[in-house]
């Protein structure tokens, strides 16, 4: 009976401790989950304290350049977002800086006559340079450039004019269901910002996120998205072509927007044409009606970028590969367009990493990225790589305009100026420093 | 005094305390089912755990020990290396017992078959364990059966593409990161069979 009794009792104290053990027992997860990310928070400003900066100041040094003009020996090289340099360039062997004028939100340029016409932000801005110390600004359209987008939010919107992005670091925690998964990839969150990692984070340039569509280094040359052809401005927005009249040089008026291509990037008026070149191809357009251009046609290449120049029947095409370019092509192209309804490519031309490039009664100047500037004898289209002039490997050019036996080159580091009137003997005649950040 | 056998002592005219000390060596095999849910609306898994340990028996009551397993959470499968001790709480021969086992998981792997959107990588850490049993003794052999509370912890680690928009495009940075620290817990079910 004892025995039965001690028995009872531990089957009993056996019974309890296996329920108390599955009442007790969470036999469930538990997640804590940590996302490591940077919030990008768009900031706005109104139109009013847009326009009370813009002023001609003392100049400054040069760091992050964008498009460069030249006109009746002065260079107006833009400072990416920030305004102008202008530098009296009357002697390429010894330029000097006169002045800088603030444009925020500035990122190209083009001139006709005595009006300087430079974009802020969404605004067309034309300035006066009669005097060149003292530019002022003389007429304004705004929001002209309404597809204006950075990082992916329209500039111009209810809230003001997006003038930059200000950083946010942050470490979310948060305790999950397990079979949650929350994804913190950095796409863009269009109503609030833009959230990406630490690291991706260190590298953005919210001078560059603020910079229109298609904006690297450029010239009054082949990588401008400006142009003036006759009495109309020709400007890229987003994907479509803002077209303003300037006959009226201090009066300039919106014509017309026509829609091009989402991929559109640079502008090269000739004669009476206007090629535009695109990732995807060039598109020539006739300009006999000049506010209302008709696409003549269209050359398709492999997706890359491209600016394009052209000088009598041929037109000619650089590709390069990259981050931003996408494709994996690096090449000069030749153009036949002596039908401009029937581009017919002609000859190819491997390159380095070729971005800008120019060209002046067949004298070709190629900006090949690392491998430097070149310049070429390109009177025989079909024997350019024979006939290399020059080869200038210590700098990483950019872009050039050739224009009176001079060609101006922006570099990473620094703006070079070379005599090429002895095309056999091109010399070096000054070069400015460019401060990088 | 650490003393090999029981036969010795079996031989000798000892007092109860002596035999109380006495130390012997054991090991078990342990199979068994763990139970609980990582996604608990999805009702509840079952998965199989197993493990060898071995160790002393210090007197009459207590074990201590050290051991390796195979544990199985569908997402992970671990092997983990543990301590453990236990205490026999009611009975000579047949006995009812405590055990706690504490360790670490040094290696693991993820079935082939989760494919989780960007997973890289996962770190395995502690796991803890406590259970209660009733052990069987035959001759030298030993057979038990228990149940029980398994805690394990696996830190998993995600990337995400990040893209920025510039120039009309998506550009890829580089990528988001985040983490996920798994606190696992299991009702375990076990049978062991073992030798002392």
């Amino acid at each position: 009976m004892e025995r039965l009794t001690t028995i009872g009792i531990r089957a009993a104290y056996l019974l309890f401790i296996i329920v108390f053990s599955f009442t007790a027992t969470d036999c469930s997860d538990k997640c804590e989950e940590t996302n490591y990310f940077v919030y990008y928070e768009p900031v706005y400003a109104t139109s009013a304290e847009i326009k009370a900066a813009v002023k001609l100041e003392a100049p400054k040094q040069m760091s992050q350049l964008g498009r460069i003009y030249y006109k009746d020996g002065y260079l107006f090289i833009n400072e990416a977002g920030e305004g102008i340099h202008i530098i009296d360039n009357r002697n390429p062997a010894s330029p000097i800086q006169k002045s800088f004028l603030n444009i925020p939100g500035n990122f190209d340029l083009a001139i006709r006559g005595n009006t300087l016409y430079a974009d802020s932000y969404v605004d067309l801005v034309a300035f006066d340079i009669t005097d060149i110390n003292a530019v002022k600004e003389v007429n304004r359209i705004e929001r002209l450039f309404n597809n204006y987008t950075a990082l992916g939010l329209m500039v111009s919107s209810d809230k003001g004019i997006l003038t930059e992005w200000k950083k946010v670091e942050s470490v979310h925690v948060q305790t999950t269901e397990c079979n949650t998964i929350y994804q913190t990839w950095g796409g863009i969150f269009y109503q609030s910002g833009i959230a990406m990692s630490s690291d991706r984070a260190a590298f953005l340039s919210t001078k560059a996120a603020i910079a229109p569509g298609g904006s690297q280094t450029g010239i009054g040359g082949s990588m401008a998205r400006f142009t003036i052809n006759g009495n109309y401005l020709y400007g890229l927005d987003g994907g479509n072509l803002d077209i303003v009249e300037v006959t009226e040089q201090t009066s300039p008026i919106a014509r017309n927007e026509i829609p091009l291509m989402w991929d559109v990037e640079t502008l090269f008026p000739y004669r009476d044409k206007l090629f535009v070149g695109s990732r995807t191809g060039m598109w020539i357009l006739d300009l006999q009606a000049p506010a209302q251009p008709v696409v003549l046609s269209q050359y398709s290449h492999l997706r890359s970028c491209d600016p394009v120049v052209v000088e009598d029947n041929y037109a000619y095409v650089t590709l390069r590969s990259g981050t931003e370019c996408e494709g994996f092509t690096n090449q000069l192209e030749v153009i036949d367009i002596t039908d401009l309804k029937n581009p017919n490519l002609l000859k190819v031309y491997p390159m380095t990493n070729p971005h800008g490039l120019g060209i002046d009664q067949g004298t070709l100047f190629i900006c090949d990225g690392e491998d430097g500037l070149k310049a070429y004898d390109a009177k025989d289209v079909m024997k350019i790589s024979d006939n290399l002039l020059a080869h200038y490997k210590n700098i990483k050019a950019i872009d050039v305009i050739p224009y009176q036996q001079v060609a101006m080159v922006i570099a990473e580091n620094g703006i070079y100026q070379y005599d090429y009137s002895d095309i056999k003997n091109i010399k070096l005649l000054s070069q400015m420093p460019i401060v990088n950040h | 005094m650490l003393v090999w056998s029981g036969d010795l002592l079996a031989q000798s005219p000892v007092n109860e305390s002596l035999r109380a000390k006495k130390v012997e060596y054991f090991f078990q095999i342990q199979s068994g089912a763990l139970v609980g849910c990582n996604s608990c609306g999805d009702g509840k898994q079952v998965s199989f755990t197993s493990s060898f340990s071995n160790g002393v028996k210090i007197g009459r009551k207590l074990r201590v020990g050290a051991g390796f397993g195979f544990d199985s959470y569908f997402n992970w499968n671990l092997l983990p290396v543990f301590g453990m001790a236990s205490w026999d709480l009611i009975g000579k021969k047949n006995v009812l017992f405590v055990d706690l086992s504490f360790g670490n998981a040094i290696a693991g792997w993820r079935p082939e078959a989760i494919d989780e959107y960007g997973y890289t990588d996962s770190r395995y850490g502690n796991m803890y364990g406590y259970s209660i049993g009733y052990r069987i003794k035959y001759e030298q052999m030993r057979i038990a059966i228990g149940v029980g509370q398994k805690t394990q912890f696996v830190t998993s680690y995600y990337e995400y593409p990040t893209y920025y928009w510039r120039n009309n495009n998506y550009v890829m940075g580089e990528p988001g990161r985040k983490e996920i620290k798994n606190e696992i817990n299991r009702l375990a079910v076990w049978l062991s069979i073992g030798w002392k």
